[in-house]
């Protein structure tokens, strides 16, 4: 009567599944293997760039909004998975900053909001998306991955872009024209945070931990590199996987090592779960994160394991309007999220309107009119005075200009809040 | 008094096919009926569209003093119907007394919480069904073999095992598909023998599909013929014996004649 | 050497975890022969019950302090019951209405109840991750160097307590009997007045009570729940459903246990991030030697 298939119907599906796994696995390894250098990357990186950039010849595409329509601004950040908890307090930002400025030239400024997923294929799909939408330029991408997989798409369009939050060295060093970030470059951060353990901390035997993404990758390996060079020892290398929250086992093999300190580069989730498992463990030795941590969820969901812990929020300018910003966002949101990159974002969103101001001219028709690359040198020409970060200029690749009164500031998890240390 | 089964005018059609046409048929209580034909007469059909296997296209079929046709499954065996199939088809891999167990679903009474936490309501409610069960398969004379696996068991185990859960039920009716197909004569007697219980020792009635004719003659009291889909003939052995009809459907078979096992 | 030991527990810990899940997966597929993909998302929603249930008892009473246990009893007692009353709905209006429908289609139905879960606590929570009140003991017991913490044994132990009582359920009551019969022969269970439908649910009902009380445990112990909990978790306690023989309950078990091992000790070996790698190697070498699994039956041919 009833049919009974012979063979496992799941298999060969199943079969498929893994392989694609496997082979994805051995993508990501190659990656890792030329990505180590990123300048190697570069030149066909900035060929793919350019190539986009000068595509609208002679003096770059003017994009025209008919009167009664919105300028339309890209917001691309992440809004499910875990790395939300950055990313909608992101958005909610972005979303502040625009609200304060309803319109320019009496044209209503309208936000088109991506969810990027943290991630390089998210990020990209939010660029078509947000393409497809017809944003005049973009905030964003939340994540380094997706930053770097989504550069070509927007430079292809010749579509400016700000990210406020994508630290890795490899964003700005891919030569992209139309990219200036208000965040700062790992680089630095990651070669301060090493200074900070081996110099300020006298610790010199660590194992660092990351949670295989670009941002938390890139950043301990800037770190391993500085710390080597002053003469510390990088026990060991380990690294967790997000979604994951179970690091038992990378635990047990961590205090194996019996490191001075944990460092580790990565988010939230995965950073609290470590923190709480190695307290489990009975670990007692020091645990410094960076800024993907420092936020009050990390403390929240790391319970009382937190305490002790370093968090480096990165190199931040000395004169700031932080307090009014954040006073702001509490009154629109009825409390301060507490993440590291709400006002960098606000300013990322300022300094675009700003130069959308200085370049949008309205033409006989009564149409708004904004040339691209006119819209590019006024970003990285700004000058942003009074930023929630402190005044807001770009280096040529992009980079945040932190040049003067910048300090890396250094927060400790006190009683359990982030207190700075001075 | 009433039949206890009675199939009204009942027609099954298959697609373009006509698996039965029309049949009807009347059970009475505590009797033992054969339901003989050719293969591919509609045999097996009517056993399903009693047990609520097929719906019938047309026609109704009532069992004591309800209609069933049309239940879902187990409803129809809590109505008081089980069978056995042509094809075994046991839980093979259960031992011989969970199969029964199966069987006495209807007849069981254990809560979840008590029987996890192993209290002593369940323990002896659960001893119960298990000698009921045992009683079950010594019934079928599969004393001993308890805990073996149903796939392990002989073919004619197997067959009896089927009995042996079909009457776990505490059935009315019992239908039983070609009992002593693939069996030698000495295996075949003993059938014979369990069929006779069933109906002395457990007042069940019984309908079974027989193409051993030794078998069909020695324990049926009555006799319905079917051939392509539609009844032919019915009444005693003998006079069904002598139906021309039923000469003619089977000539060239040599079933109804010598009585030989297929 | 201590190492070793301390990884031996640390992959019965979370193999524990995958094996309570794995169950669940491997008690629909025997009834229904569907891989239920929403699975790992009951166990999410079993978490965030928990959660819920600890944070009301911290802030309308003492008693998470006072009687941490009843609090805890009540907290598992309210992920089962939340995760039951889900997959009771979505058999009922996910999965029924396509039980004669081609075998994809239920699963893509599955991955739409998964999906919609996730993204219904994910608004809920505006992302964010619930964390569990602080209610269990700190501490640990320590034998040389090997130290296990008092939650990582209560993980182990309440792990091991869902599946002796999900064994003594399948196997000694008479519902646990008819899940058996209706995972054999549907139809055959049916006319041995077994209600089928009913079982189905019932089936989905005993998975679904195993998959809420471990996600509570599990949240308890990595001290959160969030929307996207249960997804590698899930991928992964299917993984191990499939090694040890999908359908097979004691094959559940130990493929379970057996993946959490080794990801403990791939861990140690080679580095956290060839773990799934392994996992992997592992699936497809069971699906190319072994495709009905270590404890699996080859599927009977029946006509
Ligand atoms: N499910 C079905 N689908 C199509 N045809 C069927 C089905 N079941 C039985 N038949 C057909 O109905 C006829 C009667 O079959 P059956 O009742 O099995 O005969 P038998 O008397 O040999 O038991 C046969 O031609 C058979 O092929
Ligand atoms: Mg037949």
């Amino acid at each position: 009567m009833r049919m009974e298939s012979k063979k496992a119907w799941y298999r060969w599906p199943l079969m498929a599944v893994a392989v694609t796994g496997l082979a994805l696995f051995a993508a990501a390894c190659s990656d890792d293997d030329d990505g180590d250098d990123g300048g190697d990357e570069t030149p066909a990186a900035t060929s793919a760039a350019t190539s986009g950039a000068t595509q609208p010849a002679g003096g770059g595409e003017t994009i025209t909004i008919s009167a009664g329509e919105s300028i339309k601004i890209g917001i691309s950040t992440t809004l499910t998975t875990d790395a939300a908890e950055l990313g909608i307090p992101i958005r909610d930002a972005a979303l502040l900053a625009l609200s304060e400025r309803p319109d320019i030239e009496g044209f209503s400024i309208e936000n088109v909001i991506a969810d990027d997923l943290c991630s390089g294929p998210g990020s990209e799909a939010a660029a078509q998306q947000l393409i497809a939408a017809e944003v005049v330029a973009v905030i964003g991408p939340m994540c380094s991955g997706g930053a770097v997989a989504a550069l070509d798409d927007y430079g292809a369009e010749n579509i400016v872009v700000i990210t406020t939050s994508a630290t890795n060295t490899s964003v700005t060093a891919q030569g992209a024209t139309n990219l200036a970030r208000t965040a700062w470059n790992d680089d630095v951060q990651g070669e301060e945070m090493a200074k900070f353990v081996y110099n300020e901390l006298n610790l010199t035997n660590v194992v660092l931990v990351d949670d295989q993404s670009t941002y938390g990758k890139g950043l301990m390996d800037v770190f391993e590199t500085s710390f080597t060079e002053l003469g510390g020892t990088v026990a060991s290398r380990e690294v967790v996987t997000v979604g994951e929250q179970d690091y038992s086992a990378v635990v047990t093999t961590i205090t194996g090592e019996s490191p001075e300190m944990v460092v580790f580069g990565g988010y939230i989730a995965e950073g609290a779960a470590l923190v709480r498992q190695l307290g489990d463990a009975g670990y007692e030795g020091a645990f410094m994160g960076a800024d993907g941590i420092a936020d009050q969820d990390f403390i929240d969901q790391a319970g009382e394991a937190a305490e002790g812990a370093y968090v480096s929020r990165g190199p931040q300018a000395l004169e700031t309007n932080f307090d009014e910003f954040i006073a702001k966002y509490i009154a629109e949101y009825g409390e301060d999220a507490g993440t590291q990159f709400t006002d960098f974002t606000y300013d990322g969103v300022n300094v675009l309107l700003n130069a959308i101001e200085q370049v949008a001219t309205v033409n006989s028709d009564g149409d708004l009119e904004i040339n691209q690359d006119d819209l590019i040198a006024a970003v990285k020409g700004i000058t942003l005075e009074n930023g929630a970060t402190g005044t807001v200029e770009f280096l040529d690749n992009g980079d945040r200009d932190l040049a003067v009164g910048a300090i890396n500031r250094v927060d400790q998890v006190t009683g359990g809040v982030l207190v700075e240390l001075n | 008094m009433a039949p206890i089964l009675s199939v009204r005018d009942v027609s099954r059609r298959f697609q373009g096919l006509t698996a039965l046409n029309g049949v009807s048929l009347d059970v009475e209580e505590s009797s033992i009926v054969g339901v003989i034909g050719p293969n591919g007469a509609g045999k097996t059909t009517l056993f399903n569209l009693l047990t609520g296997f097929y719906k019938p296209t047309s026609g109704e079929i009532w069992f004591r003093g309800s209609r069933v046709d049309g239940l879902p499954l187990h409803r129809i065996a809590a109505a008081g119907i089980s069978r056995t199939f042509q094809n075994i088809r046991l839980f093979s891999n259960m031992t011989a007394i969970e199969n029964v167990l199966v069987g006495q679903h209807l007849h069981l009474q254990t809560n979840i919480a008590t029987a996890v936490l192993g209290l002593p309501a369940t323990t002896n409610a659960e001893q119960h069904a298990v000698e009921v069960a045992v009683a079950h398969l010594r019934f079928a004379g599969l004393g001993g073999r308890e805990n073996e696996l149903a796939r392990n068991l002989a073919y004619g185990e197997q067959r009896r095992l089927e009995i042996a859960r079909a009457i776990a039920l505490r059935p009315k009716l019992i239908l039983l598909d070609e009992p002593t197909a693939g069996m030698n004569p000495g295996e075949s007697d003993a059938m014979i023998g369990l069929i006779r219980r069933l109906r002395d020792e457990l007042g069940v009635t019984v309908i079974l599909i027989e193409h051993q004719m030794r078998v069909v003659m020695g324990v049926c009291e009555y006799i319905t013929v079917l051939d392509h889909g539609e009844v032919i003939a019915m009444g005693t052995p003998t006079e069904v014996q002598n139906d021309q009809r039923v000469i003619e459907a089977y000539l060239g078979t040599g079933h109804l004649k010598s009585g030989a096992a297929e | 050497m201590e190492q070793w030991i301390q990884l031996t527990i640390d992959g019965i810990t979370l193999g524990g975890v995958y094996a309570c899940i794995a169950l669940g997966y491997t008690l629909v597929y025997g009834v229904l022969r569907m891989i239920n993909f929403a699975h790992g998302e009951l166990f999410m929603m079993g978490a965030f019950a928990g959660v819920y249930t600890l944070q009301g008892f911290q802030d309308h009473t003492s008693l998470n302090e006072d009687l941490p246990s009843l609090t805890i009893t009540a907290a598992i007692f309210m992920g089962i019951v939340v995760a039951v009353v889900l997959a009771v709905l979505m058999e009922r209006i996910a999965y029924r209405p396509l039980r004669h429908a081609p075998r994809l289609a239920p699963l893509i139905s599955a991955i739409g109840v998964s999906i919609f879960l996730r993204n219904v606590m994910l608004r809920y929570t505006n992302a964010r991750r619930e964390v569990y009140p602080d209610v269990f003991p700190d501490g640990s017991i320590e034998i040389g160097d090997v130290s296990v913490s008092y939650i990582k044994l209560f993980l182990i132990g309440m792990s091991i307590l869902f599946m002796v009582g999900l064994y003594l359920f399948i196997q000694r009551t008479k519902t646990g009997t008819a899940i058996r019969a209706v995972a054999e022969d549907r139809d055959t269970a049916a006319l041995m007045g077994i209600d089928v439908d009913r079982t189905i649910v019932l089936t989905f009902v005993a998975g679904a009570a195993l998959a809420g009380a471990t996600g509570v445990c599990y949240g308890m112990y990595v001290g959160n729940a969030a929307a996207g909990m249960g997804f590698i978790p899930g991928i992964k306690a299917f993984t191990a459903a499939v090694l040890g023989g999908i359908g097979s309950v004691p094959g559940a078990m130990l493929g379970g246990y057996f993946l959490g091992l080794s990801e403990a000790y791939t861990t140690k070996l080679f580095g956290a991030q060839y773990k799934d790698v392994v996992a992997f190697v592992l699936l497809v070498a069971v699906l190319i030697f072994r495709p009905w699994g270590f404890l699996g039956k080859r599927e009977d041919r029946r006509a």
